[in-house]
């Protein structure tokens, strides 16, 4: 099945491919970390900013680490902070958006104004914001990339919730004596889903973009945890060997393009009007 | 009527109105609607479009949306006031004693779900039914509707069944419960004929078979006659005429049932005009003053544009909303009338 979707959609293919090479990237590392050609934590600091070469295929960054090592630890990271700040973001997002949208009314309103309120702000600012009064730390940086997501998912679902509310199986399941709570959560949720797991997987890619941009920053774990962002930064740092950065920066690139493929796949086939052979 | 009379009643409504508020004004949906009907009667509700018929039903099931609907009057089923009843309580009133048939069978089933967990719903959540129990239940019923191979329906979805099959899966989810009254809103009106006629068929030998009143709500005349022991006919909101089908089509006593009656085509009679009334139903934000049908009405008198009728009885069982009955029986007002 999923060969023969893939068969016939190139860019869905690609996707598919890239993201599933990083996460077996991620799993190898953390199951058998002997696998990298070094720790990405050992320094060597008699071979400092070593070009990319046969013994270090990246070459090696300031203190000598190997840039190749740190480039595949720093997919587990990653791919767990996009993971973690969607599933939050989308699960709050749908909960929230989906009372407001099923309510209606002046709850609705007051709801989706509070929303808007974060949505106002420049998603980077306010992480930033966030994560710098809370305290650098990874978990502070997932939970500002958090309160800055939600709002987009309260959107889609309640836009989602109010078409489907008026359906008339909702009215013969209140006409069979469902209660509210299985109104909601077995009429009307599983009706509303497909679209919210759409935005889930474009975002995906977005969100690690925006975590990278973070520890960029220098809001992500503390040094010497390999992220991709951090490793960037250094690079930017020590601009004269482009290596440092380039690999890791091709890292996120690859990461994102690939889970955007995918999500834009994964749309068109959702939606009956764009919907290709795929 | 006696009181004794009254209990005999499996659902009175007495005096329903109900209402939206609009950002054009106030919409009066239904006006002063007094029906009731026993255990193993057919009640037919016809009218036009907007007349009020759906929106009675739905009131019954106290599913107005509100805001911006109202509900005002009593609706009392089995002696109990459905109006004064929690909203928790009415619920387990729904799907279980009262339960109703749509419109859209197309639309009325939920797409992801298979059909035999839809039928199941009302049995897990009414009759505290174990799975097992309710599969059991529910392939019986799958069977009772008529549905062929039911075993290989009950894991389909929806989309997978045409109309007809649709209906009637709808139709079992209505049933599981054995209810004590089904409300049936245009449970036709979608299906092509053949499959209309089947349909009626199967309801009718349900309703010997468990012995529950149904409410019809229809425009289509041929299914009241088909179906219902007594008719009420609807018109901008009110009941203008009721009483038992024969004599309700024998001799009709408001205009308006009269124009129904006459409008109905038929094939005996050689090549001729159908007849219409003139004339469209008023806009329910500008009713017109009196009766509702006057500016329709080819008896029109003076009092029809200046006071509204009474639903009037003009014997046991037969009601009207006409001034020319209220006059033939003394109830009018005569210094109105002549003066």
């Amino acid at each position: 099945m999923l060969l023969r979707i893939m068969k016939n959609n190139l860019l869905f293919s690609i996707g598919i491919i890239v993201c599933a090479l990083w996460i077996l990237i991620a799993i190898v590392t953390v199951l058998v970390p002997s696998i990298t050609p070094y720790s990405y934590l050992a320094q060597d600091l008699a071979n400092r900013f070593q070009a990319p070469s046969s013994a270090h295929w990246f070459g090696t960054d300031s203190i000598g680490r190997d840039v190749f090592s740190r480039a595949l630890v720093g997919s587990r990271i990653s791919l767990i902070a996009g993971l973690i700040t969607i599933a939050l973001a989308s699960l709050m997002g749908m909960i929230y958006g989906g009372i407001a949208g099923y309510i209606g009314g002046l709850t609705d309103e007051i709801m989706m104004r509070v929303s808007e309120m974060v949505m106002a702000f420049p998603g980077i600012i306010l992480a930033m914001t966030i994560a710098a009064a809370l305290g650098p730390s990874l978990h502070n940086t997932l939970l500002a990339m958090v309160i800055i997501w939600w709002p987009n998912y309260a959107r889609v679902m309640r836009s989602m919730v109010i078409a489907n509310k008026e359906n008339e199986y909702v009215e013969a399941a209140k006409s069979l004596g469902a209660s509210h709570f299985r109104i909601f959560f077995n009429e009307i949720m599983p009706n509303s889903l497909g679209p919210v797991l759409v935005l889930a997987t474009l975002d995906f890619g977005n969100a690690i973009l925006l975590f990278s941009g973070l520890s960029f920053l220098g809001l992500g774990s503390p040094p010497p945890t390999p992220e991709w962002g951090a490793m960037v930064a250094d690079g930017v740092l020590n601009f004269n060997y482009w290596w440092i950065g380039t690999f890791p920066g091709l890292a996120i690139l690859t990461m994102s393009v690939g889970t955007n493929f995918i999500g834009d796949s994964l749309r068109d086939f959702l939606d009956p009007r764009l919907r290709k052979e795929i | 009527m006696s009181d004794d009379l009254l209990d005999k009643d499996l659902l009175r409504i007495s005096n329903l109105n109900v209402q939206f508020r609009t950002s054009e004004g106030v919409f009066k949906a239904v006006r002063d609607v007094s029906i009731s009907i026993r255990s193993g009667e057919t009640l037919g509700i016809v009218g036009e479009s907007g007349s009020g018929k759906s929106v009675t039903a739905l009131s019954i099931m106290n599913l107005i949306p509100n805001p911006p609907g109202e509900i005002k009057g009593d609706i009392f089923f089995n002696g109990q006031n459905l109006r004064e009843m929690s909203p928790e309580e009415v619920r387990k009133v729904r799907g279980n004693e009262i339960s109703m048939i749509f419109q859209e069978p197309m639309t009325s089933l939920n797409p992801i779900h298979t059909c035999g967990k839809q039928i199941m719903e009302p049995l897990l959540l009414h009759k505290g039914f174990t799975k097992h129990e309710a599969k059991a239940r529910s392939l019986e019923l799958l069977k009772m509707v008529g549905i062929p191979l039911p075993e290989q329906r009950f894991k389909e979805y929806p989309h997978q069944l045409s109309g007809g099959m649709r209906q009637r899966i709808m139709i079992a989810m209505a049933l599981a419960c054995r209810p004590k009254l089904l409300l049936a809103d245009e449970p036709t009106t979608a299906l092509d004929v053949t499959i209309q006629a089947q349909i009626l068929e199967l309801m009718k030998n349900l309703r010997n078979e468990i012995d529950s009143a149904i409410i019809m709500i229809t425009h289509d005349l041929g299914i009241i006659t088909e179906m219902c022991h007594s008719v009420a006919v609807m018109y901008a909101g009110q009941v203008v005429e009721s009483g038992p089908l024969k004599e309700l089509i024998r001799e009709p006593l408001h205009p308006y049932t009269e124009g129904l009656l006459r409008s109905i085509p038929t094939i005996t009679k050689e090549k001729q005009r159908l007849y219409t009334i003139d004339g469209t139903v008023p806009s329910p934000f500008n009713m017109p003053p009196g009766c509702s049908f006057q500016p329709r009405c080819k008896y029109s008198n003076p009092i029809c544009s200046e006071q509204t009728p009474d639903l009037i009885h003009v014997s046991e069982e037969r009601a009207v909303r006409c001034w020319r009955h209220a006059e033939n029986i003394g109830i009018g007002n005569r210094s109105v009338l002549h003066g």
